[in-house]
């Protein structure tokens, strides 16, 4: 035992990171530090910024001199009343986008997934998808246009449109815009879902369907439960791009007709970039972050969830 | 080839002492067969050998040099692993010459030891197809075949036939003793399963939470194991323990349980009563092939029980008996039990030399 | 006499061990065994059957409809050919939707004015670039996140992954001001830096799933056969090829898709494709034919490369969520 603690003790002196283990630090520094450095430099700087940005009113000249305001432009959003409407129009829009691509894409998943022909359809949902999605506000544009826009018509001649365009009115302009996220984005949700759908057990529907299940029940006793984290993930990925990109409502309608489709981001793209208030923006786009990163701590645990094989390897590589 | 030392060697990883003070010399041209159930430091072992894994503490030392400091390249060790580890971008020819392009051999003797080992795996046909066009057995055969074409100091197998099939489980056990042989080289080789250990191996080092608990050739770890835990690891089905107590009758010694009592031979008596067991509590072990049957009770079967299963083995049948509150194997010839149905009286005997002792606190066998 | 079932069966399953042994130098998990008809079924389920093709069908149009309708805008003539038929007039519809004389009028028009290849470059460049840095820099930081175990890697990955999720106009607001004051406003590199705010996250975030399904044995076998630690990291490289590939690929399409970034920052000089269609539109008197002729431009490259790398794509766009 003498010898063993002795020899113990000697151990701490040995260069834990001798060249026979297998990554050791000195291995993985240079390996993830310029990533590190670089994203820190494009993330973590101008986030600083950002606070900073919020107590100031920003000189918009190069080199112009910020002044510095303290919580006016805070006080300011919390009192402004189109920030708190910009808020619900954005809920509003969300959820309603949330529910129609989420209850259509898990269909369209159920059926994809036993349709012969599975590869030929995702290739066809996938298109919408790669496309600009300025360039597809502008398509739809085009398509809900009162003068050349076939989709217009084709409410026109079914009757559904009686006055304005479809654009124009402030109680359908939402909801248009609701479609051409739907038409873009519901295949995401549907691909996310085929996913999930693809891991559930055979062996538990085949007991289900022993046990006198018809495909109904057996949908919701073994295949929801098995699915339900991977709609979580498509509904969190879907809220999380609603606020991250705003380019169908800069194409369409700029937030109009009557302010009815100015989100809570384009309200931030206005104040920053149409009106320069660069130190107002700045607190609404803190706020904005604040939210995104909450949503981002839960489908950052979804997915850790999912992911059941992290190599159990790394145990062994301290 | 070149002896293999482990000199008080610990590894721990952040919590966790994997290996604790193991202590251990693999003899030159030898089949040591590292054995434990998972978890034991077994692999741990085996990659501090190849460099994979840092030396917490002590030292390993191959043909007479310090390698802990050594890069697994400059060690001159072979190793097939677990899941093959085969390179899938490779064909299987590239595979088995890799190691040896990186000791600059010509391109001829490179050809020549890849086809030769390809010729004694019987993989020749297989050496232009990737890893992926290859059935288990087959990739087995490569990784096996990426070991020998380098003829290195040491071989180091990480359970390499885990993942076969029964059937081809026994061939490969069979064809990995007789490459061995052939070649001499020093071999450890890392498995959960005794079979492969009593099989194929020269000796048996026999780990548990990190501690060698035996090292010794099969057929004394099988005879003489060290103790409780070694005997019942050894052994398809395992050995019987039954807690029993020792007391002093009719001037010898007997272990009494309140369903049985043993009379203690005369030879281990002696060595009972000094190893001064704890509350004389002790464990006696007897292998289910070292016990007969009899549905009669007579004065050669004592132990008295009840059938709780059969299970027929062909040639064997196991019955598993019922005594008090204990379990009792017993591996017995075909046909002695005519009434197999559950619950049906039977009657054991022994032969008294066919037992072992276990000090019941400490584990260790107590041997004459 | 031979039995014909037995032999498809045989025939059957070598076809199932084949998929099998191809899998495994998939370096992403494959599918589950597809089950699909092999069930009994019951007989309402013609009726069934025929519900789940028409919806399949109706789902098929309204997906590619508005590709339809651009493709045929962007080839018809001013004027004439935009009219509608009178409300009600569906067979007019159809003939005005088929029936039309193509003119490739849009496009030369479009190049004639001598700035839109100068987009399409813009877009390129600024696209390719960002793609290159973040999966250059991504690939090292994936492979050491993959393997390496340290303090702090929980965080140190969240803090990676929220990147990426952050809205792109809040993430622009202080870009701005920063850019401002170095100078890079209406400059392309400040584009690049940009896009790598979002391209670095995901590239590491994809690539990490890539280098986790590489048996570490793999390394270790390199290692033991005599290659030193760096060697054989580089030696895996080639086992995530296809990972690298698709990341290229989804952080251009990224890049190449944004419109925020490129409208607040680029200017005239680093103007791209997407900003430079809907710029078209504050012209005078909205030209759709243009219009839909500039989306094409924009668009037909990245359907081309979505279709080329499909299976990958589906992965990217659901930041791995999806493993096909």
């Amino acid at each position: 035992m003498a010898v063993n603690t002795a020899a113990r003790g000697t151990s701490a002196g040995v260069d834990p990171s001798g060249p026979n283990k297998p990554t050791p630090r000195r291995y993985l520094a240079p390996l993830l530090l310029p990533a590190v450095i670089l994203l820190a430099l494009l993330s973590i700087y101008p986030f600083v910024w950002l606070i900073y940005m919020s107590f100031n009113a920003v000189g918009l000249a190069p080199g112009a001199p910020n002044e510095f305001v303290g919580f006016d432009n805070w006080s300011r959003m919390f009192s402004d009343s189109q920030y708190w409407e910009s808020w619900g129009i954005l809920a509003k829009y969300s959820v309603v986008s949330m529910v129609l691509e989420v209850g259509l894409g898990t269909l369209l998943a159920i059926l994809l997934n036993r349709s012969k022909h599975e590869k030929l359809l995702i290739t066809i949902l996938l298109m919408p998808m790669m496309m600009a999605p300025v360039v597809a506000g502008l398509l739809w544009q085009y398509l809900y246009n009162g003068t050349f826009g076939w989709y217009f018509w084709i409410l026109r001649s079914l009757g559904l449109l009686d006055e304005g365009t479809i654009l124009g009115s402030s109680d359908i302009a939402l909801w248009a815009i609701v479609a051409v996220d739907v038409w873009e984005w519901t295949p995401l949700v549907a691909l996310i879902v085929l996913s999930g759908l693809k891991l559930v057990p055979q062996d538990q529907m085949e007991a289900s369907w022993m046990d006198g299940a018809g495909p109904v029940r057996s949908f919701f006793q073994v295949a929801l439960p098995a699915i339900k984290g991977s709609l979580m993930i498509a509904i969190l990925l879907r809220f999380m791009d609603n606020i991250r990109i705003i380019d169908h409502f800069i194409a369409l309608t700029g937030g109009g007709p009557a302010n009815s489709t100015k989100i809570l981001p384009l309200y931030l793209y206005e104040q920053s970039f149409s009106f320069f208030e660069l130190g107002y923006g700045a607190s609404i786009a803190l706020t904005l972050l604040l939210v995104t990163i909450l949503f981002g701590k839960l489908v950052v645990n979804r997915f850790e969830e999912r992911e059941e094989n992290p190599a159990k390897k790394d145990e062994e590589l301290v | 080839m070149a002896a293999l030392t482990f000199n008080n060697v610990w590894k721990r990883y952040d919590q966790v002492e994997a290996v604790k003070n193991l202590n251990l010399d693999i003899r030159d041209g030898e089949f040591l067969c590292l054995l434990g159930p998972s978890g034991c430091g077994k692999s741990s072992s085996l990659r501090m050998i190849a460099g994979l894994e840092f030396i917490s503490e002590g030292e390993i030392s191959l043909g007479g040099q310090r390698i802990n400091e050594l890069e697994p390249r400059h060690r001159d060790i072979a190793m097939v692993f677990e899941s093959y580890a085969l390179y899938p971008q490779k064909t299987v020819y590239d595979n088995m010459a890799n190691p040896l392009r990186l000791r600059k051999m010509s391109k001829d003797e490179i050809d020549r030891r890849v086809k030769e080992t390809a010729a004694i795996l019987e993989i020749e046909r297989l050496l232009g197809r990737r890893p992926s066009q290859l059935s288990g057995g087959q990739k087995q055969r490569v990784a096996i075949g990426r070991c020998l074409v380098r003829e290195p100091k040491a071989f180091l197998f990480d359970e390499p036939i885990a993942h076969l099939d029964a059937k081809l489980r026994a061939r490969m056990r069979g064809e990995l003793k007789h490459i061995q042989k052939t070649l001499g080289t020093t071999t450890v080789y890392v498995t959960h399963d005794q079979l492969e250990g009593m099989s194929m191996a020269d000796r048996i080092a026999i780990m548990r939470d990190g501690v060698l608990q035996q090292v010794a050739t099969p057929h004394e770890i099988f005879n003489r194991p060290a103790n409780v835990w070694v005997a019942t690891f050894i052994g398809d089905p395992p050995m019987n323990v039954l807690n029993a107590e020792v007391q002093t009758a009719d001037g010898g010694l007997v272990a009494r349980a309140p369903e049985y009592t043993i009379a203690i031979p005369d030879r281990q008596a002696a060595a009972l009563s000094n190893a001064r067991l704890t509350d004389g509590k002790v464990q006696i072990g007897i292998r289910p092939e070292a016990l007969r049957l009899s549905q009669t009770p007579d004065a050669a079967h004592p132990i008295a029980g009840r059938i709780y299963a059969v299970q027929p083995l062909g040639d064997v049948e196991i019955v598993d008996v019922r005594v008090g509150d204990e379990r009792i194997l017993v591996k017995t010839e075909l046909g002695t039990i005519q009434n197999e149905d559950i619950d049906v009286p039977v009657f054991m005997g022994y032969k008294p030399e066919k037992l072992y002792f276990f000090d019941a606190v400490t584990g260790e066998a107590v041997y004459e | 006499m031979t039995n014909p079932r037995t032999a498809t069966e045989a025939g059957s399953t070598e076809i199932q061990d084949d998929r099998a042994a191809v899998k495994d130098d998939d370096l992403v998990p494959g599918p589950a065994v597809d089950a699909r008809d092999q069930v009994v079924r019951g007989r309402g389920s013609r009726i069934v059957g025929i519900a789940i093709s028409t919806f399949l069908t109706l789902y098929v149009i309204w997906t590619l409809a508005p590709f339809y309708i651009m493709i045929t805008s962007s080839f018809k003539a001013k004027g004439d050919a935009f009219s509608l038929p009178a409300e009600g007039d569906w067979g007019g519809a159809a003939e005005k939707l088929i029936a039309f004389t193509p003119t490739t009028q849009h496009y030369t028009d479009l190049f004639a004015q001598g700035e839109f290849e100068r987009y399409f470059m813009n877009s390129l460049i600024a696209a390719l670039s960002s793609a290159i840095i973040s999966v250059v820099f991504g690939t090292t930081a994936a492979y050491a996140i993959s393997r390496g175990r340290f303090r702090g890697k929980k965080d140190l990955y969240f803090w990676i992954i929220s990147t990426r999720m952050a809205p792109v106009v809040a993430v622009t607001v202080p870009l701005y001001a920063i850019f401002k004051n170095f100078q890079l406003l209406n400059t392309l590199p400040a584009l690049i830096l940009a896009y790598t705010v979002f391209n670095l996250p995901f590239a590491i975030w994809i690539l990490k799933g890539f280098f986790d399904a590489v048996s570490y044995e793999i390394e270790e076998a390199y290692m033991v056969d005599g290659h030193s630690r760096w060697q054989a990291l580089w030696k895996i490289i080639p086992l995530v090829a296809p990972g690298l590939a698709a990341v290229v690929v989804l952080c251009v399409l990224l890049a190449w898709n944004d419109f925020i970034f490129a409208a607040v920052m680029g200017g005239e000089a680093a103007k791209t494709l997407p900003v430079a269609t809907q710029g078209l539109k504050s012209a005078s008197g909205i030209e759709w034919g243009q219009i839909m002729a500039a989306g094409m431009v924009t668009v037909a490259p990245m359907l081309l490369l979505g279709i080329v790398i499909r299976k990958y794509m589906v992965q990217g766009l659901t930041m791995g969520a999806v493993k096909q």
